[in-house]
């Protein structure tokens, strides 16, 4: 077993754990909180394929910090939304809101 | 030996605190939780000689996102969320369990292939000029992104205190 596999079944581990938060809780913080796992097991994948590129210039380095970046801005949003949802409804579970239903 | 040994540590430490921060009962337990989690990737980031993507790992997660969520369990409080429904746990489990199948059939596939870790090991002026010269434009399109959603999160919150 090489190590590039240990890192990979760490991240799909990461992964499981993430998807399992987004399919059964209703807590929008809780869902919340697994989209944020999944970006955080993209990113160690990004990371070790880079330690494990036959040459690495800098380029997985860079997205990975692009990635943590797009992350910040989807929580400071999706916290705004969520505590904009608290404020109309007084609680903020996902099969609750239902406003845009066609 | 303990070159195996500090991922899996790694690994398990952080895939406890992945688990309490989604299971916990208090929503602020949780919170911390996934801090944790966060330091548990900076580490896999140090350990892997990437430092300077730890250390924005580090201050961007744990110093501004986790605090973050913080004010935000504190607003919100416990939300009003329920234990969920057992039909959604095992839908949960089911999406554990395919992924990690999948892991399984790639590994039978692809795991006999032979990998080394890069003799080169972290390079600032690699990394700064990449930055600059291949990725430039991207940098200020995030950073019109990061602004705009400032922006945004602003006009949410602001949006109750003008009406009333």
């Amino acid at each position: 077993m090489n190590d590039l596999l240990l890192y990979v079944a760490g991240s799909t581990i990461f992964f499981a754990i993430g998807v399992y938060g987004l399919l059964s809780k209703k807590s929008a913080i809780r869902i919340l909180f697994a989209i944020e796992i999944i970006i955080n097991a993209a990113n160690l994948n990004i990371a070790a394929f880079a330690r494990y590129a036959p040459y690495d210039l800098g380029g997985a380095q860079a997205i990975a910090m692009f990635v943590i970046s797009i992350a910040a801005a989807e929580a400071a949003v999706g916290l705004a939304i969520i505590i904009e949802a608290f404020r109309l409804r007084g609680r903020v579970n996902v099969d609750e809101m239902n406003e845009m239903k066609g | 030996m303990v070159d195996i040994l500090i991922p899996i540590l790694l690994i398990a430490l952080s895939s406890v605190a992945a688990l309490l921060s989604l299971e916990s009962k208090s929503l602020v337990y949780g919170a911390i939780s996934l801090a944790i989690f966060f330091v548990g990737l900076s580490l896999f980031f140090f350990y892997l000689g990437l430092p300077y993507l730890a250390i924005f790992q580090l201050a961007i997660y744990v110093g501004a996102i986790a605090v973050l969520i913080m004010f935000a369990v504190m607003v919100v409080g416990e939300g009003g969320s329920r234990e969920p429904k057992s039909r959604l746990v095992i839908m949960g489990i089911l999406g554990v369990v395919s992924i990690v199948s999948s892991l399984y059939f790639a590994v039978s596939y692809f795991g006999s292939v032979s990998v080394t870790q890069g003799s080169q090991g972290f390079n600032m002026s690699l990394l700064s000029s990449a930055l600059i010269n291949q990725y430039g434009l991207l940098i200020v399109v995030l950073g019109l992104l990061l602004s705009s959603a400032a922006f945004g999160a602003v006009a949410l919150a602001r949006r109750e205190a003008e009406e009333t």
